[in-house]
């Protein structure tokens, strides 16, 4: 069963690599840097900075999860949202495709999103409600893909569980976006991800099978 | 006070990307695309909250929703959100309505009709559940549109479902065959009088659907 963790300790690197553990941002998502204080990562330029990496070493099979744990975050600036995602593409013309369970200014502030890259553009889905709670530092948040179901998780607590078909395969990872780098911001102090038990799902024509 | 499920219609609002934020000039917000019943409902520890389905090529979501009794008559006072069910007590008075014929649903039918459902095939014998998962077939359907990101697809999504073939540029027409054939499907029945519908039946009738959920509602 694959798995990968990182908790972002090695010297301050712009674009982040770890021994190239993570790939350069695919599609339209730029990339994320270590930040200036150890054990922090955090998006990597000013204005709207997108940021992404997702694990090139291991391949994960498409039941997967993505966590991170959150060391800073503020929303007074203006856009500033991430966490862990999972079926991050990677290849061919949309490759930043993939679902996340964010951090977002948005009011309630932590959202499902599947995140739709289209020729340079990313679009944002939300699935369905809200989660009405504050994101504060400390916290661990979780995105989970089994078959047709994807969940969110804060402090290991689900709080959404939503059916999405989109789709059905690629790497977990984790995103950061930030509109004001560097006065306000997201930053994570480590990301974890493993596959799930359950692997026995199939591609069959239009969406996974397997696990209901 | 206690807490009842409810089934809508809703329409899809937000940009899908970003606003400018009034509050402070020059700043910006998300505004993801997202369901109108985000106006109303979060998942906030009471209980309430709601699960829908996506339909990547028409601007409507389908939902389940869990909240009071007085919140569920504000949402049916929205315009943008439409009541689907009565209001059941627990999931068993949803399932048992779910289990009932639905051909004389005449409100319904057509809802579903004008949301590129097809309610065509549907007898006298034919539940509320089946119409329904024909419904959640068709969104399934929309969001590999949606993952393959050709637009004459998603083009093809929003058609009538009465809409010949023959009447459909040929771009659509060549990409649409050109999507069905990579799945292993056969397109050479159809020709330039077969409809809209007939096309999505045809898949919605030969494809292995799994089970697929509304939060807790096994549909």
């Amino acid at each position: 069963m694959a798995s990968a963790s990182s908790t972002f300790d090695d010297p301050a690197e712009n674009p982040l690599s770890e021994s190239s553990v993570w790939d350069v941002g695919p599609g339209s998502w730029d990339v994320v840097r270590k930040g200036v204080t150890s054990g922090e990562v955090e998006a990597a330029a000013t204005g709207s900075c997108a940021a992404s990496y997702k694990s090139s070493v291991t391949a994960f099979n498409s039941n997967q999860e993505s966590e991170v744990t959150v060391s800073f975050q503020a929303w007074a600036a203006q856009v500033v949202r991430g966490g862990p995602v999972v079926r991050m593409q990677g290849t061919g013309a949309n490759q930043g495709d993939c679902y996340g369970f964010f951090g977002d200014d948005a009011v309630p502030n932590i959202r499902l999103y599947r995140i739709d890259d289209a020729a340079g553009s990313l679009t944002y889905t939300q699935l369905g409600s809200s989660v009405a709670e504050t994101l504060v530092a400390t916290d661990t948040l979780k995105v989970s893909a089994d078959g047709s179901t994807i969940k969110g998780y804060r402090n290991g607590t689900e709080k959404i569980s939503q059916t999405d078909s989109t789709y059905t395969g690629g790497q977990p990872g984790f995103v950061i976006q930030e509109g004001s780098y560097p006065s306000a911001g997201l930053r994570f102090t480590a990301w974890q991800a493993a596959d799930l038990t359950a692997a026995t799902a199939k591609v069959q024509r239009f969406m996974m099978l397997g696990v209901s | 006070m206690a807490l009842t499920y409810r089934m809508y219609r809703t329409h899809r609002i937000g940009t899908g990307g970003l606003i400018p934020d009034l509050k402070e000039p020059g700043a910006l917000r998300s505004d993801p695309y997202r369901s109108a019943l985000d106006d109303y409902i979060s998942t906030d520890g009471t209980g309430q909250t709601f699960w829908d389905w996506v339909h990547d090529a028409r601007p409507i979501r389908y939902a389940l929703v869990l909240c009071e009794s007085t919140k569920h008559d504000v949402l049916a006072a929205d315009a943008r959100i439409v009541p689907v069910s009565p209001q059941f007590t627990d999931l068993p008075a949803m399932h048992a309505w779910l289990d009932t014929e639905v051909a004389l649903d005449v409100a319904l039918l057509n809802r579903l009709e004008n949301d590129g459902c097809s309610a065509a095939w549907v007898t006298g014998s034919t539940t509320r559940r089946q119409l329904i998962r024909y419904l959640m077939h068709v969104h399934v359907i929309s969001q590999d549109a949606r993952r393959v990101k050709v637009a004459e697809l998603l083009s093809f999504l929003t058609q009538n479902l009465d809409t010949r073939l023959g009447d459909l540029p040929t771009t659509v027409r060549q990409r649409v065959r050109t999507w069905i054939e990579a799945k292993g499907l056969t397109t050479t029945q159809f020709n330039n009088n077969s409809t809209v519908r007939e096309v999505l039946h045809y898949l919605r009738e030969n494809v292995d659907w799994p089970t697929l959920h509304l939060g807790p509602l096994v549909i």
